[in-house]
């Protein structure tokens, strides 16, 4: 019976320790989180003066907020006068301290009262009516002082004085905001170029740099831009205006839109560590419809000495329909594919924006080794104020496959016109000509065209 | 009844205080080696200070044989490569599914041995500067702002202000200090047994550049060419016995991928005034000597293709140890024909000059083939430096001493032009030059007197130089050589005869370059 006894209360120990604190972590992009920390505190009927020693060291103290019912909030202090010897000399100015000398010759210490002058730049003591430097003459001194000023903290201290209706454990909600933890995606994508397809791993990447650890907390992090104020009402409105819509599932996570964010919800309580990166996956897509794209972009009509590699890079649709459906958070999505011998390899990286659902993506992954583009400005006359550019691109294709280059022709000085071209372009708009170039493998393709440019005017 | 009930409460017990323990992996069985090219830097160069071991990227890929249970499995990865950039972690694994890792880089260091000893009992050691006498005093860290602030006896006193010769002594290391950075996972595994899991990451401070050596014969007008690839491993950490491939193109990175930043507040135990200060740890100063060993005779390493980019893999497992560089050969090849291509190019605030000693200039040869299996050549040519030499005599004599020349990224089938040396056989004086117009629209008269000293016939071209200099070309209002526009400057062919001196002249009309 007596070791029944004995287990029921460390189960209920336990218990009780478990719910002790309850600490919730809403991290958003900007460098930025809201802590919520629920805990019980011990109250006194009357006045009451809380310490919170373990906030964050980056705590925006503007921004605290506590809340509990039955109690009446008088006033909130965040203490960041830290202790220092020359605050301690400084507070002590026009008091006593002791110092203790030691002779360099005989090593005999001797302690004297001292009184503190003035601290700029160094002490100034009155000692036995005599006015010296402390340490001027560099023989070893201690500097000893009776007790710690009342104000002066090891650490940033937030602390409140509220007032309670009556004795016993009340129940509080301590949230503010802080710096120093910041929350990024990061994707990894596996690309099968035969098949057309694309594996992608979603990671949200927490990184703390507070100062402290957060043990056992509910995290959710958001995406997307949000005002950053420093008044905290505006923080307040744009928090607790949650819109109910729709949820969307990806594995066990969960998406909820607020506002024109989206929230990601973590379902199991985690600890993050102070100085600690964490990666905890969050979505996946497999088979996700994808191709290769090479690209070359002009800005001008000119001519170059030199062949440049074209651009290289996978795009896909975010979000199928019936399948998938939630927006990527912006990060950086790593491409990989598999070498001859099967291995994944990595082969560029590129940022992505907040990406809707239904969105197209490229995935610029680097240069092309083997395909290569060159301009020659072949002729350029003005009449009035339009100028006509005769301009080839000699592009070529190393690889032992044919391709296509996806080529955009902007011109940034008029609106521009395509005449005479002896491939018809893709799209033509005012500013921007797109064409796709087919090269045959180890082959050479001229593009020629003439332009006319009406100048902007002034 | 009472049994099942002593179970049931046993199993409560036991489950509300389950910790589940970890499985530690000393060290990976096999590492691989996946390296990339820094486009930022030319060449190796100088650690220091500016994140330089920072520079280049690779991605690394690591085999542990790991004792996993069904369910979740906390694994702690020693032996990590440091520079790890832990938000690339990849596992594929369609067995076992990774659901978390945690990088943690909270180091022990004597700072941070300070600052997480806040408010614990130490031991003082203090020692008489005079006697040698040697005292231990029990006191308590009471604050590390700035300075370390201790009670001793409950008064404080600062360390180390006072000119004795103190120490601390600490019995315990603070939790949660490591001393190095470790990588743990959290996996969920399908069942128990033991598994071999394979894990990438992208670390930094590893690179290659690929070394050409052209050794020239100017009277055949065909060179040599060998070309090694130079790995170099600026890190701490070494590989035994790993793969290693090295990936020659472009590739497209993002500055967010570098390893997190290990700033350290440094705590200062001298005397008042005293300041704060960060710096970053991990930097050293040591100097890579670039001796790169370009011999002969070592067995050649053909590019296989990796999508868009040529991939060289080493012939066989090697060691590539901390701070160490290692090359293989991957082209050698012979009689490869060339041409010479020469040009000057001039600055406008240059030629405007009256001082006399910039009048006289020498042409720049730019050595010229294609590449081609017809040439004794038709391979990639990957991005890198080449030193040039001359076959004089059985000796060879360098060329381009003052630093090497540029290599480009060159496929099967492209233009080849390397910039080689000056060449004083061909002089390009100065013999007049004036300015009219305004310093905003100045109009230059010029005249080159160009001289060939070559038993052959070449062509000059004369090319404006500065795109981002003062001016810029708003007419040619004339010149006795073809004009040409590239790259948006405008250049002259001049024709020159063997043995022969021939004038250019040309009047320019410039105006202000704002670019």
């Amino acid at each position: 019976m007596k070791n029944k006894i004995v287990l029921l209360l460390i189960l209920f120990v336990n218990l009780v320790m478990a719910d002790s604190s309850e600490l919730t972590l809403t991290v958003y992009n900007e460098d930025l989180a809201l802590i919520e920390d629920k805990r019980q505190i011990n109250l006194q009927k009357g006045k009451n003066h809380i310490e919170f020693i373990d906030v964050s060291p980056l705590i925006r103290p503007e921004t605290v907020s506590l809340k509990a019912d039955g109690i009446t909030i008088l006033e909130q202090n965040f203490d960041f006068d830290l202790l220092t010897p020359e605050k301690l000399m400084e507070k002590s100015v026009n008091q006593e301290i002791r110092i203790v000398r030691v002779n360099p010759g005989n090593g005999n210490q001797v302690t004297e009262k001292a009184k503190v002058l003035s601290v700029n730049q160094g002490a100034i003591l009155d000692i036995n009516g005599q006015i010296e430097i402390l340490r001027a003459d560099s023989i070893p001194t201690r500097v000893i002082f009776d007790k710690i000023p009342s104000n002066l903290r090891s650490k940033p201290t937030l602390s409140i004085d509220v007032l309670s209706k009556k004795d016993g454990l009340e129940a509080m909600t301590l949230s503010y905001l802080s710096t120093g933890i910041t929350w990024k995606s990061d994707y990894v994508a596996l690309f099968d170029e035969k098949n057309k397809s694309m594996d992608i791993q979603g990671w949200l990447t927490l990184t703390n740099k507070t100062g402290i650890s957060f043990s056992d907390i509910k995290l959710q992090v958001i995406a997307g831009e949000i005002y950053l104020s420093d008044s905290e009402d505006e923080f307040e409105k744009n928090y607790k205006q949650k819109k109910s819509n729709a949820v969307f599932y990806a594995g066990d996570q969960q998406k909820s839109e607020l506002l024109d964010y989206y929230i990601y919800k973590i379902p199991n309580r985690t600890t993050i560590e102070n100085n600690q990166s964490k990666q905890i996956g969050f979505m996946e897509m497999a088979s996700v419809k994808s191709e290769k794209f090479y690209s070359y972009e002009s800005s001008d009509f000119s001519s170059r000495t030199d062949s440049e590699p074209v651009e290289v890079g996978v795009k896909f649709v975010n979000g199928y329909t019936d399948k998938y459906g939630f927006a990527l958070p912006a990060g950086i999505i790593r491409v990989y594919i598999r070498d001859v011998r099967g291995n994944p390899t990595f082969i560029g990286e590129s940022s992505i924006n907040h990406t809707p659902v239904g969105a197209e993506v490229f995935v610029r992954t680097g240069q092309a080794f083997d395909v290569l583009a060159k301009s020659t400005l072949v002729s350029e006359e003005q009449s009035g104020s339009k100028i006509k550019y005769v301009v080839e691109y000699e592009f070529y294709n190393a690889r032992s496959h044919s391709v296509e280059v996806l080529f955009n022709q902007e011109n940034y000085h008029g609106r521009q016109k395509i005449i005479d071209y002896n491939l018809p372009p893709k799209t033509t708009h005012a500013d921007l000509t797109s064409w796709v170039v087919p090269i045959g493998a180890k082959e050479k393709f001229v593009l020629k065209f003439t332009a006319v440019v009406e100048k902007n005017k002034k | 009844m009472k049994l099942i009930l002593n179970y049931i409460l046993l199993f409560s017990v036991l489950v509300s205080n389950l910790v589940f323990s970890e499985t530690v992996s000393v060290a990976a069985n096999e590492k691989e080696l996946t390296i990339y090219r820094d486009e930022t830097y030319g060449s190796f160069y100088e650690l220091g200070e500016d994140g330089v071991e920072d520079a280049g990227l690779a991605m690394v890929t690591e085999y542990r044989d790991i004792q996993l249970y069904q369910g979740e499995n906390l694994i702690l990865l020693k032996d990590i490569v440091d520079g790890i950039i832990p938000q690339t972690l990849n596992m594929n694994d369609i067995e076992n599914s990774l659901q978390e890792s945690n990088f943690t880089y909270n180091l022990l260091t004597p700072s941070d041995l300070l600052f997480h000893s806040l408010n614990q009992p130490v031991l003082l050691v203090r020692t008489n500067p005079k006697t040698g006498k040697i005292a231990n005093i029990p006191a308590i860290i009471r604050s590390t702002s700035e300075t370390v602030l201790l009670e001793i006896d409950g008064k404080l006193e600062p360390l180390g202000c006072n000119g004795y010769k103190e120490k601390l002594v600490f019995s315990k290391i603070p939790t949660g200090l490591v001393e190095s950075p470790e990588l743990r996972l959290r996996l969920q595994a399908k069942e128990t047994r033991k598994v071999r899991i394979k894990l990438s990451y992208l670390v930094a401070g590893i690179q290659w550049k690929a070394n050409y050596t052209a050794i020239l014969n100017f009277s055949k007008k065909t060179f040599n060419l060998s070309a090694w690839v130079t790995v170099l491993n600026s890190r701490s950490s070494s590989f035994h016995n790993a793969s290693i491939q090295v990936v020659a193109g472009r590739l497209e990175t993002q500055w967010a991928t570098i390893p997190p930043e290990l700033e350290k507040a440094i705590a200062n135990t001298d005397c008042w005034p005293v300041l704060l200060h960060k710096k970053k740890s991990y930097s050293e100063e040591d100097e890579v000597e670039e001796i790169i060993v370009t011999g002969i005779r070592a067995s050649l390493t053909k590019p296989e293709e990796l999508d868009d980019y040529k991939l060289y893999v080493f012939p066989h497992k090697t060691d590539l140890t901390a701070k160490q560089t290692k090359q293989i050969m991957i082209l050698n090849n012979s009689d490869i024909p060339f041409k010479l291509e020469y040009e000057y190019l001039f600055a406008f605030e240059e030629i405007l000059s009256d001082d006399e000693s910039e009048k006289l200039r020498f042409a720049y040869a730019n050595l010229v083939t294609e590449n081609l299996e017809k040439n004794n050549l038709g391979v990639p040519v990957p991005a890198g430096e080449i030193l040039f030499y001359e076959k004089v005599n059985n000796a060879s004599i360098l060329i381009n001493h003052d630093y090497p020349g540029e290599v480009k990224d060159a496929p099967y089938g492209a233009l080849i032009k390397w910039g080689l040396a000056q060449d004083k056989r061909i002089t390009i004086y100065r013999e007049y030059s004036k300015q009219e117009g305004t310093d905003d629209n100045p109009i230059v008269t010029l005249e080159f007197l160009i001289e060939n000293k070559l038993s052959e016939a070449i062509v000059l071209t004369i090319k404006q130089y500065d795109y981002y200099g003062s001016y810029k070309v708003k007419k040619i209002k004339y010149a006795n050589a073809k004009v040409l526009k590239e790259d948006g400057l405008y250049s002259w062919k001049v024709h020159l005869p063997s043995h022969s001196k021939t004038r250019f002249k040309a009047k320019i009309e410039l105006t202000e370059n704002q670019y």
